[in-house]
């Protein structure tokens, strides 16, 4: 019987992992060099949108041309607020009209309607490496380190790749209630929890949460969530109804409270770095993400017995379950032996 | 056995059939004899869907290792491959496919050979666990059990279960919601439509709800729910889940359907080897009525089945029995077969409109327990 493969919990993996996504970032950083996870390894700066003012009307003059005439800065020049733009006599030159920037900002167009449009300033995004390692890479794609982390693999998830600070705020089989979540949430990647319901996930947005890793969550708010973005990574340990989470994935990330996180719901999993000093302890998987059963191997099981792991000690070939299916037998601890079709047990690898 | 004559010769004598299903696929290694196509060995695995060739290779290991007989040569198959599937192959597998089939036509290629061969109305119903894919009502669903369970909590089954399709209802209860799924699929997929004639149908039930089903009871109950009013229905359970390959042995290989109508025997035969099981005729009144049956005494009996009731014969599979019985609003004489269920008559009314809660929970367990196995006759 072949079963799938997972690796909930990877510690101490050597990956090469990309940062900086964006195409609008400029990379600060060279082949060769070795990052700390607080250098900043990219620049962006980020439009802030801009401003029209109806300078036409402001100068008592129509069209383009006519207020061009009266601008005393040129299209493109960098402007701040309360510094004259245009300037109008009036009454035989008795009467002279100005009007000043009401923004920070680059002068970027006259309209055909004779409004000025301003641009503000650009912010300045800094995107620090949030790992340690050696650039092996820089491209357009992005900023290739090598780097050592710990990966949890999740069952499902939703979101895109989006980072912050773990922090732990409920047990594994607690409810994820909202009332664990407050301020200090705020762009933090929240751990814990056998369940999350509406009214929690709507207040971790409200707040400002970045990523919410959890055991289960009902199919129907997980459906709500959608598949574009909602401002909000969310990662789903077990499945869905309420499942407290596996005690590795637990003990893993309370590891890491308060340490740095990529949460990343497309590829279902959150990377953690790991400091310089951590060596890598765990290479690749090899082989595929599906295996032969043999006994002996430590496996989770699925369905009603859902959330046990054990070792599998027998496999009877009695195919009572359909398919011809062999019924496996499995030890979860000295006193407790479960009977379990075959097919649903998973491989646990990795640690 | 009667002889027969061998199949033409552009019918290999040896061949593999894979059915890719989207949670298992099933693999059979056939031989055909004189008496028509024998299934060799079998083997099942899931379908690691971005990795076939992982389940392939597996599966003709087995094969091999079951069959004592080597499947492969310098890298190419040796006997000819049939694949029935609705997925999109890899190329390594289109290679070295001779043919591939949707599973659309296999299933038509199988209705129709089964009507040139037996007569009648055929049905291939087909529940692979696609069917948990699909959205169905889930009050209606909630409506089949005969425990309580939250709607919320069902929905959550689902999900899990969409997770990971190949898994297998572990335990009584998980049984039954998925019975319960495939009744509200059935109904859903498979239609009666109008103007078809309602009497002397067969059905061919195949796909992974079946293959689980532990007890006939339940299995005749997710037919009986299903069955619209004013149907006679004689029902086969593909056990061995071969129907799909073999209707797309039937869609590649014509002459195989000559063969068969050449040598009618040799179709019954391929049937029973592979574990066909002749459930029992099914008969949905609709309401209450009443059915003379012929048990060949001087008199004929009477049995009154009373609304919302269901009344089973235990008839034997093989033994036949007469019966008259009135059916949208026209009396018929009909020949009924008895099976491994026997022949049940469901005054019921259709379709059945349950609303989920304590009183359907008690409606089924009822209707599940009236038609548990007694000694056949």
């Amino acid at each position: 019987m072949i079963v799938p493969v997972t690796r909930r919990v990877i510690k101490s993996q050597k990956v090469n992992l990309t940062r900086l996504v964006s195409d609008k970032e400029t990379a600060k950083v060279s082949v060769g060099e070795a990052v700390s996870p607080e250098d900043v390894i990219g620049v962006a700066e980020i439009p802030s949108g801009r401003r029209l003012v109806k300078l036409a009307s402001l100068l008592g003059v129509h069209g383009r041309r006519e207020v061009e005439k009266h601008l005393v800065k040129p299209l493109g020049a960098r402007v701040f607020e309360g510094e004259i733009l245009a300037r109008r006599k009036s009454f035989f030159g008795l009467k002279t009209n100005v009007f000043r920037s009401p923004i920070d900002g680059v002068i970027s167009e006259v309209d055909g309607f004779g409004s000025l449009v301003i641009d503000f300033l650009p912010c300045q995004n800094r995107l620090v490496a949030g790992v340690g390692g050696k650039v092996l890479e820089v491209s357009g794609k992005g900023v290739v380190i090598e780097t050592v982390v710990s990966k949890i693999k999740t069952k499902v998830g939703v979101g895109k790749e989006r980072e912050g600070s773990i922090k732990i705020v409920a047990e594994p089989n607690e409810f994820l209630l909202p009332t664990k979540l407050d301020v200090s949430c705020r762009d933090k990647i929240i751990v814990g929890g056998a369940s999350v319901g509406k009214e929690t996930l709507e207040k971790a947005l409200t707040i400002g949460v970045r990523g919410l890793v959890v055991g289960g969550i009902n199919v129907r708010d997980f459906s709500k969530l959608g598949e574009l973005d909602s401002g909000m990574t969310v990662l789903i340990t077990e499945g869905f109804g309420i499942r407290p989470m596996a005690e590795d994935v637990y003990l893993e990330l309370k590891k890491h409270h308060d340490g740095f996180g990529i949460i990343n719901g497309s590829q279902r999993e959150l990377i953690i770095p790991l400091s310089k000093e951590d060596k890598e302890t765990n290479s690749e998987v090899p082989g595929g993400n599906w295996q032969e059963l043999d006994l002996g191997l430590k496996v989770y099981l699925s369905g009603e017995a859902h959330g046990h792991v054990g070792i599998l000690e027998k496999i009877e070939q009695n195919g009572q379950y359909g398919f011809n299916v062999p019924e496996a037998l499995v030890r979860i601890d000295q006193s407790e032996t479960l009977r379990v079709p075959a097919c649903n047990l998973e491989i646990i690898r990795g640690e | 056995m009667v002889e027969l004559a061998a199949p033409t010769k552009n019918f290999p004598e040896k061949l593999l059939v894979l059915d890719v299903g989207c949670a298992w696929t099933k693999s059979f290694f056939l031989e055909v004899t004189e008496v028509g196509p024998k299934v060799l060995a079998k083997a099942y695995l899931p379908t690691v869907k971005d990795d076939l060739n992982f389940t392939l290779t597996h599966l003709f290991l087995t094969l091999s290792q079951d069959l004592k007989v080597k499947l492969w040569q310098k890298k190419s198959l040796i006997f000819p491959l049939v694949v029935v599937t609705d997925l999109d192959l890899p190329s390594e597998i289109t290679q070295i496919a001779s043919s591939v089939v949707s599973s659309s036509e296999a299933r038509k290629s199988l209705e129709s050979a089964y009507r040139k061969l037996r007569g009648g109305n055929i049905r291939v119903v087909d529940l692979g666990a696609r069917i948990f894919n699909q959205d169905l009502p889930t009050g209606e669903i909630n409506s089949y059990l005969t425990f309580p369970m939250n709607v919320v909590d069902l929905e959550n089954y689902i999900g899990n279960k969409r997770l990971s399709l190949f898994t297998l209802p572990f335990g009584e209860k998980e049984v039954e919601i998925e019975q319960a799924i495939a009744k509200s699929a059935w109904r859903k997929n498979f239609v009666f439509d109008n103007g078809e004639s309602l009497i002397g149908w067969d059905l061919i039930l195949t796909g992974a709800v079946f293959s689980f089903s532990p007890k006939n009871e339940s299995t005749a109950l997710m037919i009986l729910d299903s069955l619209p009013a004013n149907v006679i229905a004689q029902a086969w359970l593909d056990a061995n889940l071969v129907s799909l390959s073999f209707g797309a042995l039937l869609s590649v290989y014509s002459q195989l359907t000559d063969f068969f109508q050449t040598n009618p025997a040799s179709f019954d035969n391929f049937l029973e080897l592979n574990n066909f099981k002749n459930l029992g005729t099914f008969v949905s009144l609709g309401g209450e009525g009443v059915v003379k049956v012929d048990f060949g005494f001087a008199d004929l009996q009477e049995v009154k089945v009373e609304r919302g009731q269901l009344v089973l014969l235990p008839i034997s599979g093989g033994k036949k029995v007469n019966f008259k019985v009135k059916l949208d609003k026209k009396k018929i004489t009909a020949t009924l077969e008895g099976g491994e269920v026997g022949i049940v008559f469901d005054g019921r009314g259709k379709p059945l409109s349950l609303t989920a809660g304590r009183v359907a929970q008690e409606k089924v367990a009822h209707w599940r327990e009236s038609l548990k196995k007694v000694d056949s006759i």
